[in-house]
């Protein structure tokens, strides 16, 4: 059926955008520095999402839309698509990353140990009302200027409270955390399977090439890596839950700051570094199928990927699970590649949710039309 | 230094910080300006480590400038939109590329500059390694 368009509106529709300014309207404005700093979490959500990192522009998209992540997302894709894409990236080292936070679940001990870092895994989820009471002050004083991209500009609370620190608490320092991946350690025990080189196959963009399946491994991961982290979660919930095969251990998950690198434009044989991106990488172990005896003698360790912007563990370990997820047959969602990758993208299906809001007069008539012939036949 | 570690400073520098280290270049020589600082986007390339094969992650936003300093060209390209800083980069790279007699008291600054980024890390890195952790399984020795 064609469609059939609708004219008019357009005062109550130029109205209904200056209802939004006024629905936005606080009494207390926020910064977009503040969003950024206080944020960061969502902000690197919604970076993902978009497929684009630039958390000034994150947190403004975010103040634009009152906070709401399709629309942040929309606002951001819209906006990249207006900017041209001059460079690509040398290809970044991840085993380089320099480490804010590491943990590995396969294995109590790795070279170079567990960090925690920054996380909520062992916080009691209990709202903190003194929070309620920081206005410009006590609060919001010990951490001004953190924040991802700007760590040092907070001060440790514990430092003063901590005997070994107490004396100087500016003069604990050590070097940068790199460590080697605990998959390498399987790897040179040959007991995870994967490639022994390094695969040069030039990556499919699926921001410029039309899908088609089956898809090939770089456009799988960069189709995850964009996708809604609802979505990816509730495909990697379904594959552990029974839906699937997959129900991996977390060989390690790295969060941290990696160098992007550019060929310098006046000698490419130099390159150029454009700055630090947080990341959040995962390794996922899975074992192969072993319902029979025979499946057990030849059990297997295979390898899942996951790679996000920004801290965003959930999401990095829901796309290493989809990832080894789709290496498996099956008849389960999460094994149907063309279900998986085209239903996950956030602009796209909220934009077609959200096209169900818009006048569809016509054909809702037709349908009803039919409806009452029908009922006039019965008669 | 080479360009990468001059550009790693950079990258991690603040605006004033860049304008600064550009500045008695800029007041020395007539800088001409061959690109005008701009926006631009770099997509980022990844190799994962279990197939070993490349991916694109995403894109990062940046800017861009091109510049010519004593007649050498020097460019920059940074991530972020800060026109001043990514234009400053550029009148440094255009100096140190035909090494002016300023290209000495920068590369002085810039490795100055790079020891403050690194103790700056480095306390942060201390306060990151406190939190590791050395899990004990209960009925081990």
């Amino acid at each position: 059926m064609a469609y059939v368009a609708v004219t008019g509106g357009q005062e109550a529709i130029e109205q209904s955008l200056r209802l939004l300014e006024i629905f936005r309207n606080s009494e207390e404005d926020i910064s977009v520095k503040s969003i950024q700093e206080h944020m960061s979490l969502l902000i690197d959500k919604i970076m993902s999402e978009a497929g684009l990192y630039s958390r000034e522009y994150t947190a403004l998209a975010l103040k634009q839309c009152e906070g709401s992540v399709e629309e942040a997302v929309f606002l951001l894709r819209a906006y990249r698509s207006t900017l041209q894409r001059d460079y690509y990236s040398l290809p970044v080292d991840m085993g380089s990353m320099r480490l804010i936070r590491r943990i590995s679940a396969a294995f109590k001990d790795i070279p170079g140990g567990q960090i925690l870092g920054p996380a909520y895994d062992y916080s009691h989820r209990l709202l903190d009302f003194s929070l309620l009471d920081t206005k410009n002050g006590s609060d919001a004083d010990h951490t001004a200027g953190a924040g991802p991209e700007d760590p040092d500009g907070a001060e440790d609370p514990d430092s003063a409270k901590d005997p070994d620190s107490a004396k100087d608490p500016n003069t604990a320092e050590a070097p940068d955390i790199i460590c080697s991946r605990v998959s390498d350690l399987l790897r040179s025990d040959s007991v995870l399977q994967g490639a022994a080189s390094d695969d040069d196959t030039p990556p499919f963009d699926v921001t410029c090439n039309l899908l088609t399946f089956p898809a090939p491994r770089s456009a799988r991961l960069q189709t995850f890596a964009r996708s809604d982290a609802g979505f990816l979660g509730g495909v990697a919930y379904s594959s552990m839950r029974g839906y699937g095969a997959v129900h991996p251990t977390v060989s390690e998950l790295r969060c941290g700051y990696v160098e992007i690198c550019v060929p310098y434009l006046l000698d490419e044989k130099e390159c150029v570094c454009i700055g630090d991106i947080l990341v959040t990488e995962v390794e996922a172990l899975v074992p192969s199928s072993t319902e029979t005896d025979e499946d057990f003698e030849k059990m297997t360790l295979s390898g899942g990927y996951g790679l996000i912007f920004g801290r965003n563990e959930n999401k990095a370990i829901a796309m290493a699970i989809a990832d080894a997820s789709l290496q498996t047959t099956g008849d389960t969602p999460s094994q149907d590649e063309e279900f998986v990758l085209t239903h996950g993208d956030c602009l796209e299906m909220s934009g077609f949710i959200s096209h169900l809001k818009l006048p569809h007069y016509v054909t809702f008539q037709s349908k009803l039309d039919r409806v009452r012939e029908k009922e006039n036949t019965h008669d | 230094m080479t360009k990468k570690e001059i550009t790693t400073i950079l990258a991690r520098a603040t605006k004033e910080e860049a304008v600064k280290i550009a500045a008695p270049v800029r007041e020395a020589y007539p800088v001409q300006i061959m690109k005008q600082p701009q926006k631009t986007l770099v997509m980022v390339k990844v190799r994962e480590s279990i197939q070993r094969s490349l991916f694109y992650l995403g894109e990062v936003l940046a800017c861009e400038c091109m510049v010519m300093v004593n007649g050498v060209k020097g460019s920059s390209i940074l991530a972020g939109d800060d026109f001043d800083k990514v234009l400053a980069a550029a009148v440094i790279d255009a100096a140190l590329n035909g090494q002016v007699k300023e290209s000495a008291g920068i590369l002085t600054k810039l490795e100055g500059l790079r020891k403050a980024q690194e103790k700056s890390r480095a306390k942060q890195n201390a306060r990151i390694l406190k939190s590791k952790v050395n899990f004990q399984v209960m009925g081990e020795a």
